[in-house]
């Protein structure tokens, strides 16, 4: 028994090694000198050069490109967040037709391929103006997160009770007042999770702004993605840049944790 | 074909003093102002290379003197011409001003109208310094960027000009007892490779830095294949690679042994050399990681002799292109700035690429680029650069033809080209190679309705 | 259901007001915001793909062609290249990620103490996006200066070229998607073994089972409805991969790892700009993924009747 315990956990430190080892390698080269990066082998000391993360940070582009991924991402949200809502309650509870095509149809459009979508909305924008804005990316987005907040909500309302809503139905509520003052608070937590999930979809998309994007609505993933055609003399920076994306994904990973399953199978016909 | 630099400078000069004079006659309300587009908002995408970073530390002295501000964002060569044909195609570019060279992304903005042609803007007194003096840049560069032939109109001033060539370490040849004058063919060198490979590999040196899987190395394989290609006539724009009926010729023994050459250079590169852009090349020889630079452009020289980005100068030796049994040729490309036909700040956009492509500036860009586009600054410069680059410039372009490809299709068949030379380099036979990109090229022009 | 439906259909009761009134009220708007930003595009490309339309040549010009777009993919190498080079990927990343994904859960659900610090650690790739990772995977398996092969080294390996050998490099990807998502397979069993109960693996275990076979006979039939949920979803999202490969290779070398979706963005908008026949591939492209998908699905139904 006790032996096995030992490897059980010698094999976790081992994983939690190669899982880990790639991050820390990141952070290293981050706060290196482009020389002390490119030095095989590798320089173990070395004086960290913080200033890689200023010019990360005011490379062309780089702040501004996060500074739009925040506003895309709260607009991305907003919009997701008001219309899945509803959405989500109505397929939960309401004995309306459909339900189960409305969930299959989740599922189908996360197997869609990006590309069907980016070609015609690329030349649908093109003609209305809707190409490098923030309303365009956020428009486009709702082809990812809003299939994805809609099936998340409803699976959080199906967690309520619904006596608790029967209950204030007696009491006179109508429905919508029933899902504002009684099952919105209760699945607060819920709603937080979809807006989190939805924000990290922005932030971590990288087809829609590639495509629909390109300097007013250049979002984080762009501005990294222009990095790969740099060459070693600029690892430290890439790195750092790569850090400083990554960052509020951590902080917001911290808050869906609990919910992250449910979240990876987003269409999932077992819900 | 080459005109001689210094003749056509002291020409110039001569035209530019009837222009100063003319312009002198003039009202004051026709006369040129700096300020005339005050207040405006420039937008401006470049490539990431000497000649932008050149420039950029410049920028302040443009908005101070203009009273214009410019956001410049640049790019990565891999990732900059994606971009630029996404923002010209999107029917509203987000940039006024952009870095251009006469290639399928050329060609195709000047199919589609979204390049605009600068000719007039030249020509009006009161949008052009009278000191601009366009007849001191080369005119073949010029006719470079006069989509599609060399009459038709200017969609691009040019700012930089390179031509292929050779670098190479002097000390790891001297130290090998090679004496580099006395290398005259390819042959030559490919001994003298091995010989500088047999010594180095085992010490992390390469023999060779070239570009491989990168989508502008058709642009230099081209100087390669010119070096096989011999005195015969060949069309400009579809290079060596069809004939006047849109026929390939990639099976071609010029076109074979130009392909293979480069093929067997990649197998002296360094590790990942599969994968270099031009980025990897000069930096990988600038890091004392490579011997020699293979067909690459005379823009390295600047990079290659900045201490602050080479570990090798001093030790920096220059050829031209080495004969073949067949010929001796290279080819050379410039790249130039352009307006976007949907600018709505034209006259502000104007403002900036003449500023750009002044005297004073390239003069200025001309130290970092080692290939000024203007006689009078190759007059100034060639007296500063070290002897043995400006010999082998002068010799490369003594013998060199303008290297751009475009019609529709060429990205298509570009990225074939490429396909076959990485494929070759893995060991595959060139006659299979070569004979299948040669049906793939037939397929593409026919696809693009070039031939019936 | 049917005291509902009969609400709605009684003439005598108000509608309005009613619940179905409000299950209406409330999924009618989203659903009128998804059919116009996802109806609309999805339906005007399948007629783009119906069309010869190029932009290089000019953006005026939109030709209807009917199927020819589709009769040409039946012979573009490249395409069928890119596509098997997509399910080679994604038949090697799912395995690998499907057996490293059961062993972290399994181990994470054997232990109590540090349980929570290692399902971070282990989960961690998944906060990183694509992009971020590709970057810097490209910068650890660079085969001069790459942290990877100078592990390597250190065991006496030569230097290997990951990402410009044809035979290394879909390997050297599926290795990297592996690092990123096998979080994604040990979160969804890891979730599956928690809700097992205790009993028939402790009975088994007074019967005198080994772990192995307490493992095959007794909990891997109980998570296999999880272990399918999971390999569909990462079937979907490993056939759609762009960024993981775009951001490495390029698809190089010599299109050794071209992926669908980079093949079409290339033809599309990353490139060429034929319009027309780059959203004829993308429809092809869909249809492969729904056929493997539902084949996937059939399986996994009758895998678990049986």
């Amino acid at each position: 028994m006790k032996a096995s315990r030992i490897g059980i956990y010698a094999s976790l430190i081992l994983l939690a090694l190669l899982f880990a080892l790639p991050v820390v390698w990141l952070v290293w080269t981050s706060l290196k000198l482009p020389v002390e990066a490119a030095a095989i082998p590798p320089v173990w000391v070395f004086t960290p050069q913080w200033s890689n993360y200023v010019d990360a940070w005011s490379d062309r582009g780089f702040a501004s490109a996060f500074l739009n991924t925040v506003v895309i991402g709260i607009g991305t949200v907003i919009v997701s967040i008001a219309f899945g809502l509803p959405m989500g309650y109505g397929l939960a509870r309401s004995p309306i037709r459909g339900k189960q095509a409305i969930g299959i149809g989740i599922l189908f459009l996360r197997m869609l391929p990006e590309m069907i979508f980016l070609i015609p909305l690329y030349g649908i924008y093109r003609s209305l103006g809707l190409f490098d804005t923030w309303t365009g990316m956020i428009l486009a987005f709702q082809i990812i997160t809003l299939p994805f907040a809609v099936w998340l909500l409803r699976g959080f309302v199906e967690g309520v009770p619904v006596d608790i809503e029967d209950v204030a139905r007696v009491d006179g509520c109508t429905d919508f007042q029933v899902l504002t003052r009684i099952t919105m608070p209760l699945i607060l937590p819920g709603i937080v999770a979809s807006a989190m999930f939805t924000f990290v979809s922005v932030w971590g998309g990288l087809l829609f702004p590639l495509a629909l994007g390109y300097s007013h609505a250049e979002t984080i993933s762009v501005a990294i993605a222009n990095f790969r055609g740099y060459s070693n003399f600029q690892w430290p920076v890439m790195a750092a840049g790569a850090i400083i994306a990554t960052i509020p994904q951590i902080l917001f990973f911290g808050f869906v944790q609990r919910h992250l399953v449910a979240g990876l199978t987003v269409g999932s016909v077992k819900g | 074909m080459r005109i001689n630099r210094r003749l056509v400078s002291a020409a110039l000069g001569l035209t530019a003093g009837f222009g100063l004079m003319l312009g002198g006659g003039a009202s004051a309300e026709d006369a040129f102002n700096w300020k005339q587009a005050e207040g405006q908002t420039l937008r401006v995408l470049l490539d990431s290379h000497p000649w932008q970073e050149s420039i950029e530390k410049r920028i302040p002295e443009f908005e101070a003197l203009t009273g214009i501000k410019v956001e410049v964002s640049a790019l990565a060569e891999a990732t900059f011409w994606d971009r630029l044909t996404l923002g010209l195609s999107s029917g509203e570019p987000p940039f006024d001003v952009f870095m251009l060279s006469p290639n399928q992304t050329g060609f195709t903005g000047y199919q589609n109208g979204w390049i605009e042609p600068l000719d007039d803007y030249i020509a009006d007194k009161k949008k052009t310094n009278p000191d601009y003096d366009f007849d001191d840049v080369y005119k073949y560069t010029v006719n470079g960027f006069r989509l599609p032939t060399a009459d038709g109109k200017a969609y691009g001033i040019p700012i930089s000009l390179e031509t292929y060539m050779l670098f190479y370490r002097t000390d790891l040849f001297a130290e090998q007892k090679i004496d580099v004058p006395a290398l005259k063919t390819v042959d030559d060198w490919l001994a003298a490779l091995a010989k500088i490979d047999a010594a180095y590999k085992d010490k992390g040196i390469a023999a060779v830095a070239i570009r491989g899987q990168d989508p502008t190395m058709p642009d230099e394989l081209l100087a390669a294949v010119a070096d096989y290609w011999g005195e015969r006539p060949f069309m400009a724009q579809r290079m060596f690679y069809f004939d006047e009926n849109w026929t390939p010729r990639f099976t071609d023994p010029a076109v074979v042994k130009g392909f293979e050459l480069w093929a067997k250079l990649l197998n002296y590169g360094p590790p990942g050399v599969e994968n270099f852009t031009w980025y990897e090349v000069s930096n990988s020889f600038a890091q004392g990681r490579t011997a020699t630079i293979w067909f690459d452009a005379s823009v390295f020289a600047g990079i290659l002799n900045d201490p602050k980005q080479s570990t090798v100068v001093g030790k920096v030796g220059y050829a031209a292109v080495p004969k073949t049994e067949t010929g001796h040729a290279t080819t050379h490309w410039g790249w130039g700035i352009s307006m976007a036909a949907k600018s709505p700040n034209k006259d502000a956009a104007w403002l900036f690429i003449q500023w750009a492509t002044s005297k004073e500036s390239d003069l200025d860009t001309g130290k970092a680029t080692f290939g000024p586009v203007r006689a009078s600054s190759w007059a100034k410069l060639s007296q500063t650069f070290p002897p043995e680059f400006t010999k082998a410039v002068d010799e490369s372009f003594k013998m060199s033809v303008p290297g751009y490809m475009y019609f529709d299709g060429a990205r298509e068949v570009a990225d074939r080209i490429i396909d076959a030379v990485i494929r070759m380099k893995g060991g595959e036979d060139s006659k299979t190679v070569m004979g299948e990109l040669n049906d793939e090229a037939a397929k593409i022009v026919k696809k693009n309705n070039l031939t019936k | 259901m049917s005291q509902a439906a009969s609400q709605v259909l009684d003439p005598r009761r108000s509608f309005v007001g009613t619940r179905a009134f409000y299950g209406y009220l409330f999924t009618v708007p989203g659903f009128l915001a998804a059919s116009a930003l996802i109806l609309y595009p999805l339906l005007f490309g399948l007629y783009v793909s119906l069309n010869d339309w190029n932009w290089s040549s000019g953006t005026g010009r939109m030709t209807f062609i009917g199927l020819q777009n589709y009769v040409e993919i039946a012979g573009d190498k490249l395409f069928w290249n890119a596509l098997l080079n997509t399910f080679y990927f994604t038949g090697g990343a799912l395995v690998v990620e499907m057996v490293l994904g059961t062993v972290c859960a399994l181990l994470l659900n054997a232990i109590s103490t540090g349980s929570a610090f290692f399902r971070t650690i282990l989960i961690f790739p998944l906060m990183i996006s694509d992009i971020v990772a590709a970057i810097m995977w490209k910068m650890l398996l660079d085969p001069s200066l790459g942290f990877v092969n100078y592990l390597l080294s250190l065991v006496g390996i030569p230097a290997i070229s990951w990402l410009s050998d044809a035979h290394l490099v879909i390997p050297a990807l599926i290795l990297v998607d592996a690092w990123w998502q096998t979080g994604v397979i040990t979160l969804i069993i890891l979730a599956g073994l928690q809700s097992l109960p205790e009993e028939p693996r402790e009975i088994a275990r007074v019967d005198g089972a080994s772990a192995w076979q307490i493992f095959v006979h007794v909990t891997l039939p109980a998570i296999t409805p999880f272990l399918w949920t999971a390999a569909i979803f990462r079937v979907i999202d490993l056939l759609r991969v762009f960024a993981i490969v775009w951001g490495t290779t390029g698809g190089g070398p010599a299109r050794a790892s071209q992926v669908a979706q980079h093949y079409i963005y290339a033809q599309g908008i990353g490139g060429y700009l034929h319009i027309g026949y780059a959203t004829s591939l993308a429809v092809t492209f869909a249809a492969f993924i729904c056929i493997t998908v539902v084949v996937l699905l059939g399986v996994s139904k009758r895998a678990e009747a049986t």
